[in-house]
């Protein structure tokens, strides 16, 4: 049992969906969606998990309350382990914890008036007069800012925000302590989004409720969360209070989701770091630290000094290399055509038929690579591997670059530190002993920690 | 009616009713009235109602006709009006002057055909090229929308692919005729943060590139303020304010413009706007927004929306409200909450026309 004070606390929640194939069913592999989180969550206090579609934010907000069974992990709620619980248990467990949904149309019964709609976690939980029903379900009503005449009226009479209010009222009858809102405004106009937002925060005065909001808009996180944790494919890598992390973000991956908010001010325009691709599957997440594939901050090898787009472009040009994925071809094709007359006489141009140094020269302008890398022992890596890619020797050029390409980034799961108290992050650029070991990483790192 | 020659598309007085089952017309929008320069972007900003989408419909005609009518006014793209041509003319418009693309990528996308296959139909539909040219093409605009290895995903279906991507497949087949004119509906309402940055960026990219003029309808004042050179601030079938992005950001003018801005996330104001829309089939007397204004005075409600005067004398940057008219004192609305203009975090400077140089760029 946890000796801590905290209303719920989650302790290295898992929920993996296995993939199962064939004839036997076998499971050939997992969809991590959420891997080892941990957090907690007080009385009276919102905390915010933020992260991008498909980094499994829902699926924590779903098994944290074991709307869907856990894989793994401890769930405490007022020092007890619900994941222990049995089904009257966790009903009476309900009765304390409700959520919200994001698509307010969805989440209520077309057929069902409001009145009942709202009443229903009452009829679940027991409450047998209906007259007292009615009279908690109009005070509910007034005090989402409807009508307790509203209560014979259906959900289509209503629109998006005054849905999303009653859905609330529906959360808040049975008197919860903890309320889990799964994006509770991101279907709904700015405007009704202050409103809606107001809402969770008086209540949460008036009751005393925890409050988690799952959100991928880090604009309504800040402005009701107390603290916030940063999601990224079923793990987080950074958890701290609202305004540290927004003032002072550590994980390029929450520096990189703040640079993509838009400000409303027409000055100030380019939206900063842009994150390239989309999150990887979580049934085959990236080694290392899971964010590298996309990180604008990866940590080129010890003495490898290189400024950072190079680096990205060099550990590109790896990757393809390594999956085979460079096609020679369609870049001879390409090359020629704006080389122009020279090769205006050929009808097809084959890779092979063009000289190696000039291929090359190609391949390089294709990965956006300069002619002649900064750092003589990288200059030589990479003109090796071009030079084995070229001759048709893709596995020996893969080998060549995965040597001495190597990022800790890659090789090495980050720790979780803890920057305070309460601010943790799982980056090695916070790690002293991984970075700063040669002055041109620690240049790098100067860089770093002073933006622009 | 006269056409600037620096001007692409001219929307004057443009009405929108929608004839309801008993009779009654739902007046969607009423007497709007905008330009989209070429090269530039132009944005329609409004809560959902406003009749923001209905607008850009009517460009085109989109919307279901009947029971959707245009009663009055005039779309002039290039000197052509656009509400007088046949049908056939217009389906050499739609497409091939200007182009759609729409909130939901995956409605927009068949899922029963390949996005190869209808990146090409767009291509065939319009231009008088071999299957195999329109396959060339196709690849090329995928290409151009940084889809990677586009070649070999020209036979993959629409859930292969991620919300993101259907997206920039969307606005492949919205390019594939070169377009004069984008008319971008919500394009990335349904998307992430950080994608969402992604289709911005290469929104403004192509444009550049191709010198295409946009037509931006979003609801969310930050992205106006990323893309927009224009902006025109809708509310219940009218047009609030409009004026160069600037302006519009650094004099909010009219108080639903103001009211907008503060429900900002992150600019404190939890208030949201109190009220709702008036009724579309009956709208009140005066201005639309007058029951919901904190500056709603007596000759508000009476006649017509006010006309659109001069905000601070300049004549791009105007705002249909009565406070502005010559006669009376802008200051009311200007000074009367203590936002005057800020730079989008909730910082103030007092003199909204003048911006001071010391409002640098804070990291967020």
């Amino acid at each position: 049992m946890s000796s801590s004070t905290s209303l719920f606390e989650v302790r290295n929640l898992e929920k993996h969906y296995p993939i199962n194939r064939g004839l036997f069913n076998t499971e050939v592999g997992r969809v991590r969606a959420v891997d080892g989180i941990s957090f907690s969550v007080e009385r009276g206090e919102t905390i915010g998990i933020v992260g991008e579609s498909g980094c499994g934010k829902s699926t924590a907000a779903t098994s944290m309350i074991r709307l869907e069974e856990p894989t793994a992990g401890e769930i405490d709620f007022r020092g007890e382990d619900i994941t222990e619980y049995d089904e009257k248990e966790l009903r009476r467990f309900r009765r304390e914890v409700q959520m919200i949904f994001q698509d307010p149309d969805s989440s209520f019964n077309p057929r069902m008036n409001i009145g009942n709609a709202v009443a229903e976690p009452l009829i679940v939980q027991g409450f047998d007069d209906e007259q007292r029903r009615r009279a908690i379900v109009g005070d509910l009503l007034e005090r989402v800012g409807l009508s307790a005449d509203d209560m014979n009226r259906f959900p289509h009479e209503f629109s998006g925000g005054q849905k999303q209010r009653i859905a609330l009222a529906r959360a808040l009858a049975v008197n919860p302590s903890l309320l889990v809102a799964d994006e509770p405004v991101s279907a709904l106009d700015v405007s009704i989004q202050s409103e809606v937002l107001r809402l969770i925060d008086r209540f949460q005065d008036e009751l005393g409720l925890a409050v988690v909001v799952i959100s991928h808009d880090l604009g309504v996180v800040q402005e009701i969360c107390d603290r916030v944790a940063v999601m990224y494919l079923g793990e987080f890598v950074e958890v701290g209070p609202t305004e540290e992390l927004f003032t002072d973000p550590q994980h390029p991956y929450t520096r990189a989701l703040l640079s993509a908010i838009p400000t409303p001010d027409p000055t100030e325009r380019g939206l900063g770091v842009e994150l390239t691709g989309d999150v990887p599957e979580p049934s085959d997440p990236p080694s290392g630290c899971r964010f590298h594939t996309r990180c604008p901050e990866v940590i080129p090898p010890e003495g490898i000094d290189l400024a950072q787009d190079t680096w990205r472009s060099v550990l590109h040009l790896r990757k393809q290399v390594i999956a085979d994925q460079v096609d020679l071809e369609s870049i001879a094709e390409v090359g020629a055509i704006e080389a122009g007359d020279e090769f205006g006489s050929m009808d097809e141009v084959e890779a092979e038929d063009i000289d190696n140094d000039r291929l090359i020269g190609w391949v390089r302008q294709e990965y956006e690579l300069p002619n002649q890398l900064g750092d003589t022992s990288a200059e030589q890596t990479l003109s090796q591997a071009l030079e084995e890619l070229v001759s048709g020797q893709q596995e020996a050029a893969a080998e060549t670059l995965t040597e001495r390409f190597e990022t800790v980034c890659e090789r090495q799961d980050p720790e979780t530190r803890s920057l305070s108290p309460d601010h943790r992050v799982a980056c090695h650029l916070t790690d002293d002993s991984v970075v700063g070991s040669t002055d041109s990483e620690n240049e790098y790192r100067r860089q770093l920690s002073s933006p622009e | 009616m006269s056409v600037h020659t620096d001007t692409l598309l001219d929307v004057e007085d443009l009405h929108v009713y929608f004839r309801t089952d008993t009779g009654e017309n739902v007046r969607a929008v009423d007497g709007v009235s905008f330009q989209v320069q070429p090269g530039k972007t132009t944005a329609i900003v409004g809560e959902s109602g406003s009749g923001k989408t209905v607008t850009s419909e009517a460009i085109t005609q989109l919307f279901p006709s009947p029971p959707g009518y245009i009663p009055e006014g005039s779309v002039t793209l290039d000197g052509q009006d656009l509400t007088e041509i046949s049908d056939d003319e217009m389906r050499s418009v739609r497409g091939g002057k200007i182009s759609h693309i729409f909130q939901n990528p995956q409605g927009a996308l068949n899922p029963v055909y390949t996005v190869g296959w209808q990146i090409r139909e767009a291509v065939m539909l319009h231009q008088d090229v071999s299957k195999t040219e329109a396959n060339e093409r196709a690849v090329e605009l995928m290409t151009q929308v940084g889809i990677p290895e586009a070649s070999t995903r020209l036979d993959d279906y629409p859930h292969e692919f991620s919300g993101g991507q259907k997206q920039r497949v969307i606005i492949a087949m919205a390019l594939a005729c070169e377009p004069d004119l984008l008319i971008a509906d919500e394009p990335t309402t349904a998307l992430d943060v950080t994608i969402q940055a992604q289709i911005l960026n290469l929104l403004k990219e192509l444009q550049e590139e191709r010198d295409m003029a946009m037509l931006f309808i979003t609801h969310d004042l930050g992205v106006v303020a990323e893309v927009a050179d224009r902006v025109v601030v809708m509310y219940a079938g009218k047009v609030m304010e409009r004026g160069p992005v600037m302006d519009v950001f650094q004099t909010p003018a009219h108080p639903y413009t103001r009211a907008l801005l503060e429900c900002l996330p992150g600019e404190g104001g939890l208030g949201g706007i109190p009220g709702q829309l008036p009724e579309p089939t009956d709208p009140p007397d005066g201005c639309r927004f007058a029951d919901r204004c904190p500056h709603a005075v007596e000759m508000c409600t009476e006649g017509g929306q006010p006309d659109l005067y001069d905000v601070r004398n300049t004549e791009a940057h105007t705002a249909s409200c009565v406070h502005f008219a010559p006669t009376m004192d802008p200051g009311v609305v200007l000074d009367g909450s203590e936002r005057v203009a800020t730079d989008g975090r909730g910082r103030t400077s007092t003199d909204a026309g003048q911006p001071s140089d010391d409002e640098e760029a804070e990291h967020r």
